[in-house]
């Protein structure tokens, strides 16, 4: 492989490990945010803040980026998780715009507008494939556990979760807090991965990105979200060769507006990959041809 | 507990909606062990003393005291976990999730296990995992519904949900169960069957039951007391002999005679 798809491969993990945070927030617990790049940008400058004025190693910047949108998460979820459906998807968008303007308004620690340069080196593509794998591992197991399952029981039926005895509040801010975490975990990646932060790399139009490859993978699948993202990373930068140049962001709207009007649960609907599911078509056919016998 | 203790009391209960009195001074006490009625006419407040109980809205005045304890106005997942489940009148299921996952999840008060323990994946979590599933079959099997437990809840027929939505109820282990019309839209051998699977359930898991319906048919044959509901005002209460034969009741549901 070389260096360049090395590269989109590297991103292509790192934005893995925010969509499988909003995956848990919007696909299983069924609440959107449009301001997720929000708690990105706070992961990241978090990190880079950390690794240049503390010199903290580049692995503990990570877990600075992890607190610091936690730690921002939890209020924001405090003060905005009793708003039903449309008002916080609102207040998360006004979120992520916010945190756009305060960084960039602090120009002596994140040097505003003109960017902050020269950030810790650190991010590999192996360091990203092994947080993937992590990541990955321990939410299924979440999502296979009580919690996970009073989550998908939330954006099931509210009412009938509450009626059984879920702290709905309580389950709706771990969902968020999850999110919040591997958000912040991705931000720090990516600072140390691009060397170089500047606010507008987590704009409105991030979020949105962020959020289509939730949807388009499928509400309620971790599968769908891990190839929605790959697929969703990896497609500008194909669609980037010969011709296709000039079209290419054109391109990737149709791909993305055919999956929705030609799938609206998204590629992978609620389920998920396993490997029960790739060896029993296999059973069912050897079991017919036996049975033709 | 003796029988004769006092399992839920209404007193004086009164919801406002605006310048609309749903209810009004309500004073209603359920006996443990006792299935009690609620009827009368569309619009006459039972489902809104349902809500009242469960804590899906506070009650504009009056107190709602559960085996001792008031529990006015406390928040519904709380109120659950005291131990008063309840059914829905138009159902409630977590429609894409299967027939099991549905009743499991109502069984998650046992399990204990932290987050982090449920994220590894450690050895207790698994142990009380194991757990929540003997739970679930048996909840499963007292409503007849083993065999059906792998099929996606929302596209089983109506009579099945019904089914579903009571084994969810009973496998919070309730004290008190409610239910909404559990025979809307049954015909007379269904109702019959869900009057055995009632009976049979609240011997099972000892229960005290608070049934609204407009099937005279369940009600009177269930019902140890039966209070009947006008424009949001209590008009009779008394056992289902004396129900029948009460002039205010036939005034309500027929009209007057003129």
């Amino acid at each position: 492989m070389n260096s360049y798809w090395l590269g989109v491969s590297t991103l292509a993990g790192i934005y893995l490990i925010a969509t499988l945070g909003i995956s848990i927030l919007t696909g299983f617990t069924g609440l959107f945010s449009l301001g997720h790049a929000g708690f990105m940008c706070i992961g990241a400058y978090a990190s880079a803040v950390a690794t240049k004025m503390l010199g903290v190693p580049f692995y503990i910047g990570l877990i600075f980026s992890i607190i610091a949108s936690v730690i921002v998460g939890y209020f924001v979820g405090y003060a905005t998780l009793r708003l039903r459906g449309d008002y916080f998807v609102i207040t998360t968008f006004a979120l992520g715009e916010i945190v756009k303007l305060v960084i960039e308004n602090m120009v002596t620690i994140t040097g505003g507008a003109k960017g902050m340069p020269d950030v810790k080196p650190g991010t590999t593509f192996q360091v990203v494939l092994i947080l993937d794998i992590i990541v990955i591992l321990l939410l299924v197991n979440f999502l296979k556990s009580k919690y996970g399952r009073n989550c998908i029981a939330i954006r099931e039926e509210e009412m009938a979760a509450k009626i059984i005895g879920i702290d709905v509040m309580k389950y709706k801010m771990t969902a968020l807090l999850i999110s919040c975490a591997l958000c912040g975990l991705a931000g720090g990646l990516l600072a140390h991965y691009m060397h170089y932060l500047h606010p507008n790399m987590f704009n409105m139009a991030k979020s949105n990105e962020l959020i289509v490859m939730v949807i388009l993978g499928g509400q309620g699948s971790l599968t769908g979200t891990t190839v929605a993202t790959i697929a969703l990373v990896f497609l500008p930068e194909l669609l980037r060769i010969g011709a296709a140049q000039e079209w290419r962001m054109f391109a990737y709207g149709v791909l993305v507006v055919l999956i929705i009007v030609l799938k609206p649960s998204g590629l992978f609907g609620n389920r998920e990959l396993n490997l029960k599911g790739i060896v029993s078509p296999f059973k069912k056919l050897s079991s017919k041809t036996q049975g033709g016998k | 507990m003796t029988i004769n203790d006092s399992m839920l009391s209404l007193n004086e209960l009164k919801k406002n909606f605006g310048g609309v009195t749903a209810v009004n001074n309500i004073d209603i006490d359920v006996k443990n062990g006792e299935i009690f009625g609620i009827i009368g006419p569309n619009g006459a407040g039972k489902t809104t003393i349902f809500n009242l109980i469960t804590g899906i809205y506070p009650p504009s005045e009056g107190k709602i005291i559960f085996s001792d304890e008031d529990i006015t106005s406390i928040p519904t997942h709380i109120i659950s976990q005291k131990g008063i489940s309840r059914t829905f009148q138009n159902i409630r299921l977590f429609e894409n999730l299967t027939v099991y996952n549905n009743i499991l999840i109502a069984c998650h008060h046992q399990a204990k296990y932290s987050i982090l323990s449920g994220a590894l994946r450690t050895k207790s979590c698994k142990m009380q995992e194991l757990e929540l599933a003997a739970e679930a079959e048996k909840a499963l099997r007292s409503v007849g519904l083993f065999d059906k437990k792998d099929f996606i809840a929302g596209k089983l027929p109506y009579g099945e949900q019904r089914k579903i939505e009571l084994a969810r109820a009973i496998a919070t282990k309730p004290k008190v169960l409610l239910l909404d019309e559990p025979a809307a839209g049954m015909n007379e051998n269904e109702s019959k069957e869900l009057i055995e699977l009632i009976r049979q359930i609240k011997d099972e898991y000892n229960l005290t039951i608070i049934i609204i319906d407009h099937h005279m048919d369940v009600i009177m044959s269930l019902c140890d007391k039966i209070a009947v509901l006008n424009f949001g005002q209590k008009i009779a209460m008394g056992t289902p002999m004396e129900i029948q034969n009460n002039e205010a009741v036939v005034e309500a549901y027929l009209g007057v005679d003129e």
